[in-house]
């Protein structure tokens, strides 16, 4: 599942997850979110891989979590299987209203305590985030299916293919040893 | 590993591809999520005739009257554009078509981009069209196909059901090759095609003829699987969602049949619930199945209990948890699989916004003022359908009703004759020559003393930002030949826009008649499309108070506050349009960086 805000680049991540393991030869169903939904509100994408026949990830069977904004993370976790991994932005936004506050990280990694969150300060780490969060992704779950360079043929530009390496670099420092635990 | 598992590609693509392998020519429609990319596609074909309507009906009519030449023809619209086309979609299954006549509906159940969620199914009980409904990317591409061979073979109009999690759902799909395009030649025949009575009678003779013929042909549109004293209909995508579960708690013992023609339901489906007790069926919205199942085995005197939408209710999208809810109630079972139940999730909701940059924000905010100004207070804003209906949200508040495409003109009418306070009717540039015009004409008609604000950013910005006849036609030009006797126009992001909003006021409580303001900015999508920011808007702390005004007030998602309530601007999200300069009473809020090459004019384009 990924998660976030429209105009982050939700479906692109998607959509380029579908690509890799469509490049592999698995069967992929990815469901989108067009339209009026894309702009400013809360936006997720459903990818689903391997052998199904619907879009939608039914509730408590995500394996994975994409969150490229945090608070995003917690209108999903009903999509979220016990053993779950969430790839967490920490990063918060308040919706463009008047008088609303920002969620704080930490109230949001307090709600997710009982599954296992790698927090990734996407501003942090050079380039786009959500090519920075694929890279996350790739090195903790993604190795045994796929390739680095089926990533990085799937992604258009130079930015996104240096963010998809920075993130993974990122993630194999950062968390190597816990993934290996 | 498996191969040929086809090419990566949403289920409109797949559609597109569809048509193309069954000689599609003509092919006209209207923007409507989950409808766009179908007609999006066709377009990058040089060799047949693609465009987008003004409107559905035109976008219709077009497919019709190219059919009636002999072409292959398809139209797509959303749910609710079916309902504009409606009055030529009836007429047409009267006549019956030349060439082939597809007519794609995309619905929304669970309105995720909506103003409802009506079943288009309806239409085709209602006009005796056959409704065809595709389960995932694949089926859509192939019953494409056989849509336009049901309606080549009948002669007459087939409509393809498509929804969001077809329509918007990317997965692979092997395509059928694509054949020459099929045109027609002028043909005359008035006396099928010009519905006077006489005519009329004469085809609706014809219709109930080829609605026998159509009965026969969909038989091969029912299949089952399995054995069993209960059977499961799966119709269209619920079809997948009943598989899904049925496979997943193991059950050997149920028929599973799948339904791809909804409407007339293939009576063939009779002989596979021969030996059944009891039948449930799986739709989404409303009943359309059921109900034609039910009176078919009033029909036969067959003795079967048949559930539906008793179990599996009328609103919302179907997904694996609904369907499994209802199969195992059918079933008697314990829900052996505990399904985490929706947790009170306790986040605050983030509603769609305006982009930074987005001309309709600053419309907004230079609307309320210039009411102000021209002293109309407590005022009824009629709203209609675009970017725009977020004007509903606080802190503009600015759309009282939104009804559907075009309606602003037409309630504020309403709401005049029936209070004789002066509303606002605010509509966008495509809705307004969508169905703004004949209700221009009324107001002018009927002297409808009303200020239409017209918000002209020059694309269909909502939908992906389709072109719209502003393009080619002047507002102001439309509406002075309308006969609208006050046209100004006026930049959203100039503060002076407020001075010809009151000015406009003054004269519409005057004269009492309509005044149409046209706000004139580019959407600003379409200005960063073609011109790459350079500059950024940066708040001067010393000089920043505060005041609120930028943040909760103006609601640029790239102005946000920080804890000592003073403003900063996102660096990452400012585009750098200026447009919040003006907004802030301080002066506090400067541009920095030089303007791009090309920036004023992209905004007035």
């Amino acid at each position: 599942m990924i998660a976030g805000i429209g105009g982050q680049g939700v479906v692109t991540t998607g959509r380029m997850i579908a690509e890799v393991f469509n490049l592999k030869g698995y069967k992929v169903f990815e469901a989108e979110t067009h339209g009026l939904a894309q702009r400013g509100g809360a936006v997720n994408v459903h990818v689903r891989i391997g052998d199904v026949n619907t879009p939608l990830i039914p509730m408590g069977k995500a394996d994975i979590l994409i969150s490229l904004e945090a608070t995003e993370a917690l209108r999903n976790i009903q999509f979220l299987s016990k053993e779950a991994k969430i790839f967490l932005n920490t990063f918060t936004k308040p919706a463009s209203l008047p008088n609303v506050k920002a969620v704080q990280v930490s109230e949001v990694v307090e709600r997710l305590r009982n599954w296992q969150v790698f927090q990734v300060d996407c501003e942090k780490i050079h380039g786009k985030c959500n090519s920075v969060m694929l890279g996350c992704l790739y090195q903790a779950s993604l190795k045994q299916y796929v390739e680095v360079k089926d990533f990085l043929s799937v992604m258009k530009d130079e930015t996104n293919r240096n963010s998809f390496l920075s993130g993974l670099k990122y993630f194999s420092q950062a968390y190597e040893q816990e993934v290996r635990v | 590993m498996q191969v040929s598992l086809g090419r990566l590609m949403i289920g409109n693509e797949a559609i597109a591809y569809g048509a193309l392998a069954s000689g599609v020519s003509v092919a006209a429609g209207y923007p409507g999520t989950p409808s766009t990319e179908i007609i999006e596609t066709l377009l990058r074909f040089k060799d047949i005739y693609a465009e987008w309507s003004s409107n559905e009906k035109v976008a219709f009519e077009t497919a019709f009257g190219a059919s009636m030449m002999g072409a292959r023809a398809l139209v797509t619209m959303k749910h609710v554009g079916m309902n504009v086309a409606s009055d030529s979609i009836m007429s047409s299954s009267y006549s019956g078509v030349n060439g082939a006549l597809v007519i794609v509906s995309a619905s929304d159940p669970g309105m995720w981009s909506s103003q409802s969620e009506q079943d288009t199914r309806h239409y085709g009980l209602m006009g005796m069209i056959p409704v065809i409904e595709p389960h995932d990317p694949q089926s859509a591409h192939d019953l494409t196909v056989e849509a336009f061979s049901l309606s080549h073979k009948v002669g007459h109009p087939v409509i393809l059901l498509t929804n969001t999690r077809i329509s918007h759902v990317r997965a692979q799909v092997n395509l059928i090759p694509f054949q020459k395009p099929v045109y027609g030649s002028l043909t005359k025949n008035p006396f099928k095609f010009s519905l006077v009575p006489e005519v009329s009678r004469k085809d609706r003779e014809e219709q109930l003829r080829r609605w026998e013929r159509i009965k026969g042909e969909v038989n091969r549109m029912v299949e089952s699987k399995g054995e069993g004293k209960v059977a499961i209909v799966g119709v269209g995508i619920s079809f997948a969602y009943a598989k899904e579960v049925v496979e997943s708690l193991g059950l050997d013992n149920v028929k599973l049949i799948k339904v791809s023609c909804s409407v007339p339901l293939p009576e063939r489906i009779k002989d596979m619930l021969n030996d059944v007790e009891q039948v449930l069926v799986l739709e989404e919205l409303d009943p359309i199945v059921e109900t034609q199942l039910k009176s078919l085995i009033v029909d036969e005197g067959m003795s079967l209990k048949v559930k539906g939408k008793s179990l599996t209710g009328y609103t919302g999208e179907m997904t694996y948890e609904r369907a499994y809810e209802a199969i195992s109630k059918f079933l008697g079972l314990e829900p052996g699989l505990r399904l985490n139940e929706s947790p009170d999730l306790n986040v605050p909701s983030r509603p769609p916004a305006m982009c930074p940059g987005c001309p309709h924000r600053s419309s907004f905010f230079f609307l309320k003022k210039g009411l102000t100004l021209g002293g109309l207070n407590n005022v009824f804003f009629s709203g209609d359908i675009g970017c725009y209906s977020l004007g509903v949200l606080p802190p503009f508040n600015e759309q009282d009703s939104l009804i559907s495409m075009g309606s602003s003109l037409g309630i504020a009418n309403g709401v005049y004759r029936s209070t004789k306070s002066i509303p606002v009717a605010i509509i966008g540039d495509s809705t307004f020559f969508h169905t703004g015009l004949p209700a221009l004409a009324n107001a002018v008609y009927n002297k409808l003393p009303v200020l239409v604000l017209v918000l002209d950013n020059r694309s269909t910005a909502m939908t992906g930002q389709q072109p719209s006849p502003s393009t080619s036609i002047e507002i102001e030009s439309a509406a002075k030949g309308l006969g609208v006797k006050y046209v100004d126009v006026g930049d959203p992001f100039d503060p002076s826009f407020s001075k010809v909003v009151a000015r406009a006021v003054e004269w519409v409580k005057k004269n009492l008649s309509p005044a149409v303001v046209v706000a004139k900015r580019a959407c600003a999508l379409e200005v960063l499309d073609k011109v790459k920011p350079t500059q950024v808007a940066v708040v001067d702390s010393e000089r920043c108070t505060g005041c609120t005004i930028c943040y909760d007030h103006f609601t640029c998602p790239a102005i946000l506050k920080l804890e000592n309530k003073k403003a900063v601007i996102n660096q990452n999200e400012c585009i750098g349009c200026g447009a919040c300069v003006p907004v802030c009473p301080y002066k506090a809020i400067t541009l920095e960086g030089e303007k791009p090459e090309g920036w004023d004019e992209a905004w007035r384009n």
